[in-house]
């Protein structure tokens, strides 16, 4: 496929709608580019000559495994470790210390649309350091709408940029470095259970069940209104009763819901399940 | 001085917003009792004043838990609504609003009332979260 | 949903536990009518959760019914009053909601108005002119809003009126206007630039600078010397629009103030402004403002970039070198700097560039290096060809890519080993590359030894019609579809035509296909085309049908008219579209109007489109 082969108007629709009713995700047209960009190779790689082509080709003729590479194209992946560290710090220091107040002893937590792992190993160390002196267990699992990314987290491999904002003290106990990489160590690596999951799916959301906090930061920013409210509903689903929803610190429910509580620690908004 | 500004309509927050910075005060706004209940925990704000009739959460559930939380109890709560029936306004009131206004105002309706609910918290003594 | 279950669920409703009363509601979504009524009662639930999901069910059924009953909700309190609003609006039905319109309360029709303007209902402007007599001004505050909101054009007089009228009302008259943007307006907004009420005029001024035309434009820059702060800064973004070059010295100042608003629009005028008045004094503060964003935040980096085109636009090559050079940027802001040198190409800066390259920061170290291949910068050579072991492999690749511009052929021996131990796939693929563009024929030499990766990247890339060929033999199959889908640039080579032609004729059916998409940009291949219209496989068939568009389809109609029976819907689609340009012959359109009635959806729509045009 030539390069000046363009993603035209028409194309684009098409290919958007069919990417929403899969998964929610809307592509507005300022992130048309990035559409164009991802699939080209993809389109290439299958033997196409073009846009259009291709989305005949999914139309018609794709098998599961060509929907999952659509989707590895829609999710935009660059986080780091430690990225809005306030949720982190609101997350020990008040909401599992309320459940161990309870009576709790083992936390459930779910990072939805973890990418790459970062958040997710993120907890993870956190609360290897919090709660050394056992008692207390957490379960925590990652899920993301792309394999490829969830194989990425799996490994356990980072760039000098996922790990910029990691504390010296953090990077000597839980990373190594070799070359330009970072290696997660291997007992934070299986602290983690990742699954695929695409949070539109309404099905596969029932399976999720009795959490005590959701991560969902940074990705409803990719839906529209009424995929939005449709995930969140699943996120409330997901919680038990009392059950904390952290989104990023620029998004806002107030326009999707009334079924979450806002609260607002340390100038910070947590979302609770009344 | 700020105020918070609550209405789901942009023609009415910008209107009042224009009256109320007219006079100097800054102003934050929001779309509903939701919205409010976050942008009040993330900035602070000396007078609210909000609309009755919006969706996701209204006026008079908004000002009732805005109230019964000990961080924003004490801030006044000016209701502008176009409800002109007296039940309403009686349910605002228990709700804990300290004013209550029905549209169309008038830019000297508006700064009166605030003008009246600060005075009341110097008052008071108490402390204007400035 | 079967009776039963619907009865079994709204016993649910009432369960003690609020999990399974939600649950119950939340189920409810699939059932229909009768499950209206108490799913209204579960709005009043005490647990939000269980209120929330009754009212996304009642939404779900949607239907004139539901709509229906949600008109009594309105006369009860608050909750159930906003709550039915927010469903009647998701529902939709207009029908339902002009009945609100002729309601006894006035918050009643003041609320459909209200959902009529959100809805944007065109077809119901007739009733707002009526509605802009209201006796309540509420009502008529929020007909002249919903004027501009839906665009009723024709109620331009009614507008004009209302600005005599309650302030209320006169206000959102006027944020009407500036949405309608007719000229009509202009005259009766200038008279109000005396008002005594700063809103009034404020919004007056709003709605003149929204109105597109000269003559708006003028009043308000007559109007500038008079304008309060915050009034000038509405005024300077419509001039802005209106591409008038402001002369005024201190226009610069008010600017910036707007260029540090958190507003994206005023933002986005204020880099305007100060392109438009060449302010290279103030490209300082224009590259501050951009270290403030977050760049991987997705609404933040379109800032980014319109901040980094309007620097590029002030075009001051000396204000951004010595900026650097003095090392008063924060990273972020030197970033944007460094690329903004790229753009320009300015030359004088190169020696900053190289030392910047020995930063510690990867963004630095990459836009730098992207600069200097941007400008071509020879005497950076040194610098660059150290920097493809650079750690970050953006800018190895950076490094890699600006070797190539440069042109030096000392990279090769360099880049040659380099490529054996690259980890990167996409560095490799620069490296590759940029090894052909210094000396293809030495790269080539050793073609047999490169693993497959290499191999399908000089596929791709070499402009040698022999080495394709060769390559189109190779024994990995990826290498020979990259080697093939070129040959077709060659086609006018009739040894590569050749080659094309055992290929279209291969066992196996990927290879058919890219020789096929090779030969259509080609020119040549009709035969080829014709005969592969049989082919057993599906996308061959397709790329031949589009192989025939691209050639001669006038001399293959018959063919083509068979095609449109094809069992596989993509080749029939495209027949369709080639058969268009036949569409006046009778036969054609009797093919077509046969799929007219077709099962699958787009063939249906194609078929008829192309009836359509004449």
């Amino acid at each position: 496929m030539t390069k000046e082969e363009r993603l035209d108007e028409s194309v684009f629709r098409k290919l958007r709608d069919f990417i929403y009713e899969r998964t929610g995700i809307y592509i507005s047209d300022s992130k048309k580019y990035l559409l164009e960009n991802r699939l080209q190779r993809r389109i290439h790689e299958k033997g196409f000559k073009g846009y259009e082509d291709y989305f005949y080709f999914l139309r018609y003729n794709a098998d599961g495994d060509e929907i999952k590479s659509l989707f590895d194209a829609v999710t935009t992946n660059e986080t780091y470790f430690f990225r809005e560290p306030q949720h982190f710090d609101i997350l020990f220091d008040h909401i599992f210390p309320e459940l161990s107040s309870n009576g709790r002893y083992r936390f459930r937590v779910w990072s939805a649309g973890c990418s790459t792992g970062e958040e997710p190993y993120t907890i993870s160390m956190l609360f290897r350091e919090r709660y050394k002196v056992g008692g207390v267990t957490m379960e925590i699992i990652g899920t993301d709408l792309s394999e490829t990314v969830l194989e990425a987290a799996k490994r356990g491999v980072y760039s000098s940029y996922s790990v910029r904002n990691v504390p010296e003290s953090f990077m000597k106990k839980y990373f190594r470095q070799s070359g330009h990489s970072f290696i997660l160590d291997d007992s934070i690596k299986r602290s983690v259970r990742f699954q695929r999951v695409n949070l539109v799916d309404e099905f596969a959301m029932k399976r999720f069940r009795n959490y005590d906090v959701i991560f969902c930061r940074n990705v409803l920013i990719y839906f529209d209104d009424k995929a939005k409210k449709k995930v969140v509903s699943h996120l409330f689903d997901a919680l038990k009763p009392g059950g904390y929803l952290f989104i990023g610190a620029s998004e806002s429910l107030h326009n999707i819901t009334r079924a979450f509580k806002p609260l607002v620690i340390n100038r910070t908004v947590v979302y609770k399940r009344g | 001085m700020r105020i918070l500004v609550v209405d789901d309509d942009s023609v009415t927050r910008k209107l009042l917003g224009m009256y109320l910075k007219s006079k100097g005060y800054e102003v934050t706004y929001a779309e509903n009792g939701l919205d409010a209940l976050e942008k009040l925990g993330q900035t602070d704000v000396n007078i609210v004043l909000t609309d009755l009739n919006m969706p996701y959460m209204d006026g008079i559930e908004f000002t009732r838990s805005m109230k019964k939380e000990p961080l924003y109890s004490h801030i006044p709560v000016l209701m502008v609504t176009t409800e002109a029936d007296k039940d309403e306004k009686e349910r605002a009131m228990q709700a804990g609003a300290d004013a209550y206004l029905v549209k169309p105002v008038t830019a000297d309706q508006i700064n009166e009332t605030v003008r009246m609910l600060l005075k009341k918290i110097f008052q008071r003594g108490g402390d204007l979260n400035v | 949903m079967k009776s039963e279950y619907i009865n079994k669920l709204v016993k649910e409703l009432q369960s003690p536990d609020p999990e399974r009363r939600r649950q119950a509601a939340e189920e409810l979504q699939y059932a229909d009518e009768r499950a209206i009524y108490p799913l209204i009662r579960a709005l009043e639930d005490e647990n939000p959760g269980v209120s929330d999901a009754a009212m996304r069910s009642l939404i779900s059924i949607g239907g004139e019914v539901t709509a229906y009953m949600m008109l009594p909700l309105l006369r009860e309190h608050a909750l159930l009053r906003n709550t039915a609003l927010l469903v009647m609006k998701e529902i939709g039905n207009i029908r339902i909601i002009r009945k609100l319109l002729i309601d006894k309360d006035d918050d009643v029709r003041k609320f459909g108005v209200d959902l009529i303007a959100e809805l944007k209902d065109r077809e119901s402007c007739p009733y707002l002119r009526e509605l802009m007599k209201d006796p309540n001004p509420n009502v008529r505050a929020a007909t002249a809003s919903a004027i501009g909101k839906i665009g009723c054009h024709d109620l331009k007089d009614e507008l004009i009126e209302a600005l005599d009228d309650d302030e209320w009302v006169c206000f959102s008259a006027l944020d009407s206007m500036g949405r309608l943007k007719d000229v009509e307006f202009i005259e009766p907004l200038s008279r109000l630039l005396d008002s005594g009420s700063d809103a009034i005029r404020y919004a007056a001024i709003e709605a003149l600078s929204a109105i597109p035309h000269p003559e708006a434009a003028g009043i308000l820059k007559g109007y500038l010397k008079k304008a309060a702060d915050s009034e000038k800064k509405l005024i300077l973004k419509a001039l802005v629009n209106s591409g008038l070059t402001p002369e005024d010295g201190n226009l610069k100042e008010t600017f910036l103030e707007m260029l540090r608003s958190d507003d994206r629009d005023e933002m986005i005028h204020a880099l305007k402004g100060l392109v438009l008045i060449k302010a290279s004094d103030a490209v300082r503060e224009i590259l501050e403002r951009g270290g403030e964003m977050d760049p991987l935040n997705p609404l933040e980096q379109d800032l980014i970039s319109i901040i980094r085109e309007s620097i590029v636009d002030i075009g001051s090559c000396d204000v951004l070198i010595e900026l650097l050079r003095s090392g008063e940027l924060k990273y972020r802001a030197k970033v944007i700097a460094i690329e903004s040198i790229g753009e320009l190409g300015c030359k004088d800066a190169v020696g900053t560039l190289v030392e910047l390259l020995r930063s510690d920061i990867r963004d630095i170290r990459r836009a730098g290096m992207k600069a200097i291949g941007k400008m071509r910068c020879e005497e950076a050579y040194e610098e660059v060809i150290t920097a493809i072991e650079d750690p970050d492999g953006h800018v190895r690749r950076a490094a890699i890519k600006a070797l190539g511009d440069i042109g030096d052929k000392r990279a090769f021996e360099p880049l040659s080993e380099h490529l054996k131990a690259e980890p990167y796939k996409d560095v490799r693929e620069e490296t590759v590359i940029t090894l052909l563009r210094l000396d293809e024929e030495r790269f080539l030499d050793g073609l047999d030894e490169y693993d497959l990766y290499t191999k399908k990247l000089v596929a791709r890339f070499t402009n040698n019609a022999d080495v394709l060929i060769r390559l189109s033999e190779a024994e990995e199959m990826e290498v020979r579809i990259e080697a093939i889908r070129r040959l077709g640039e060659f086609a006018f080579e009739e040894k590569c035509l050749d080659r094309l032609k055992e290929l279209v004729k291969d066992r196996d059916a990927e290879i058919r296909r890219a020789a096929v998409i090779s030969l259509i940009d080609s020119g040549y291949g009709e035969d080829m085309f014709l005969n592969l219209l049989d082919d057993t496989d599906m996308w061959v068939r397709y790329y031949a049908v589009k192989g025939i568009g691209a050639t001669a389809p006038e001399r293959h109609i018959s063919r083509l008219k068979e095609m449109l029976k094809d069992r596989n819907i993509p080749v029939v689609i495209e027949t369709i579209r080639i058969l268009k340009k036949y569409s006046e012959r009778e036969d054609i359109r009797k093919n077509l109007k046969s799929l007219v009635n077709h099962p699958e959806a787009e063939i249906r729509e194609t078929a008829l489109e192309a009836l359509s045009c004449d």
